[in-house]
């Protein structure tokens, strides 16, 4: 694809036509055969716009994240040791039994994965083109193949921005959910997955007398939470949706929250964790953003304005009275 | 086709931040900003229009390297040989493997740059921006919640991308020419006159 004849555009040109398209494109109002005909009629325009969604990505908090560790695969004769050692490291998790079903595991076929620690977040770009983002202690993995991409959330969170291509498929302990190009957040609790759609739709099977159903953001981003048994949609809000996906920028949202509840999504980051010794502490209601990678401005908060006392262990912080 | 390719991205992800480096490469043989940066413009090109990309295993090395052939092949065309030309090209041939902690830095004062940048917009485009980056709104409600039409919510959305990717854009260390860039940002510096 090289410049097409015509005036050679400017850089800023470019860019402020790159602006309109990208609202546009997050605005949901993009025509995207006439974006197509804009990108491909200069170079000039294909780099404005790769740099406005660079910007917004960046000011929408992902640049926070680590820097991804797995990189992209390389098709052409010499690999690197690295990519040598991610194959082994796929092969290793299928020898460790995470899969089960009796998956073949070819070359082309292997599973990968990816873990965090409590406390860590790690972003991955998938062979695909897609994004992933792993939240505290959390693990995924997947396999691509021509024909389907599948994910299994093995614990933990993971945000998945997922581009076109072969049918996605998220595998729960009973269930099928897939999944169109798009954005989207899941949490696994329990034996449960609960899947936040942001942009595009997922589609639950059906199983065991239990109707399939399709969930998609036509009424805004919606949440389900799927389980053996049921699958139970409701509309998120904005606020919802914000304390959901705050992690992605090192924070965490409580809203009409008790202190129970609030403690309880903390430890979620905290190798140390709060304890709540008092019990009728835990329904005292709280509110706030705090930072995930440090819990301390929280329990100053919680010390101060709720009047607790905050005792430190080495092992952790004791709530009493 | 998707509006947002795979081969955008790569580019986004592992060209893109390397950009202020390229730069600085360029900056050291050109004669003026503007050349410096339409040599980083023209590998920008390159990297966006190759079929290649995904062979590519460190773009940043690769990128200093086409730097460095353009450079020379200006230099053999040039009429009148500089002398600082012929310098120091052999810099670019030892492999820049560890930019993670270097990146890592960057990132921290991108996040400061980010609010600064987020803060000087325009109030009107600012609470429109503020309002579409949290994901899960949808734009009629936005635009209701606002009181305003669909379209103008898209063009104060635009602004706000224009302001901020002008105001985000890679440069180098030193305040140098800008003389390409758009002339708002630059009223808006010297507004105390």
């Amino acid at each position: 694809m090289r410049r097409s004849e015509g005036p050679v555009r400017t850089p800023a040109q470019a860019a402020t036509e790159a602006a309109t398209w990208l609202a546009q494109y997050r605005l949901g109002t993009i025509d995207e055969a006439a974006f197509r005909t804009w990108r491909d009629s200069d170079m000039a325009n294909a780099i404005a716009f790769a740099r406005a969604l660079a910007m917004w990505e960046r000011v929408s908090g992902d640049a926070n994240d680590v820097v991804p560790a797995i990189p992209f695969p390389m098709p052409y004769g010499a690999m690197t040791s690295r990519r040598n050692f991610l194959r082994t490291a796929a092969v290793a998790t299928v020898a460790g039994g995470i899969i089960a079903g009796g998956v073949t595991t070819t070359r082309a076929y292997a599973w990968s994965s990816a873990s965090t620690e409590v406390g860590e977040n790690k972003r991955i770009r998938l062979s695909d083109g897609s994004v992933a983002a792993l939240n505290t202690n959390s693990r995924l993995s997947w396999r691509f193949s021509a024909s389907e991409r599948t994910f299994w959330i093995e614990r933990g969170e993971v945000a998945l921005d997922l581009s076109a291509g072969a049918e996605a498929v998220v595998r729960g302990d009973d269930r099928l959910v897939f999944l169109s190009q798009g954005r989207f957040n899941m949490r696994r609790r329990d034996a449960a997955l609960d899947l936040l759609v942001l942009a595009g739709t997922a589609r639950v099977n059906g199983d065991k007398g239990v109707p399939g159903m399709i969930v998609d953001t036509r009424k805004g981003a919606s949440s389900v939470l799927i389980s053996q048994s049921d699958a139970v949609v409701r509309l998120a809000n904005a606020e919802q949706v914000d304390g959901i996906t705050a992690w992605r920028h090192n924070e965490i949202l409580f809203q009409d929250a008790t202190l129970g509840s609030a403690v309880e999504e903390y430890n979620r980051f905290l190798t140390r964790k709060i304890v709540i010794v008092d019990r009728e502490l835990s329904s005292i209601p709280v509110g706030g953003r705090f930072t995930t990678t440090d819990p301390d401005p929280f329990l100053q908060a919680v010390s101060t304005s709720l009047n607790v006392h905050v005792s430190r262990s080495p092992t952790a912080y004791l709530l009493t009275r | 086709m998707p509006v947002v390719r795979p081969i955008d991205r790569w580019f986004i992800e592992e060209v893109l931040p390397f950009e202020r480096d390229l730069l600085d490469a360029a900056a050291r043989w050109s004669d003026s900003a503007d050349e410096a940066r339409d040599l980083v413009q023209e590998v920008l090109t390159r990297m966006l229009s190759t079929e290649g990309w995904q062979a590519i295993t460190n773009p940043k090395t690769y990128m200093l390297r086409m730097i460095r052939n353009m450079v020379i092949d200006r230099v053999r065309r040039a009429k009148v040989v500089e002398f600082r030309h012929l310098v120091d090209h052999d810099d670019f041939d030892v492999a820049d493997d560890a930019p993670d902690q270097h990146r890592v830095t960057a990132d921290r004062q991108m996040l400061a740059e980010v609010a600064e940048a987020v803060e000087a917009l325009p109030e009107r485009c600012r609470i429109v921006f503020e309002r579409c980056r949290v994901e899960g709104h949808s734009p009629k409600d936005i635009a209701a919640e606002l009181g305003l039409s669909l379209s103008t919510l898209e063009k104060r959305l635009a602004r706000a991308i224009h302001l901020l990717a002008l105001a985000l854009e890679p440069r180098r260390g030193d305040p140098y020419e800008t003389s390409g860039r758009e002339p708002e940002t630059r009223r808006r510096l010297r507004l105390p006159n």
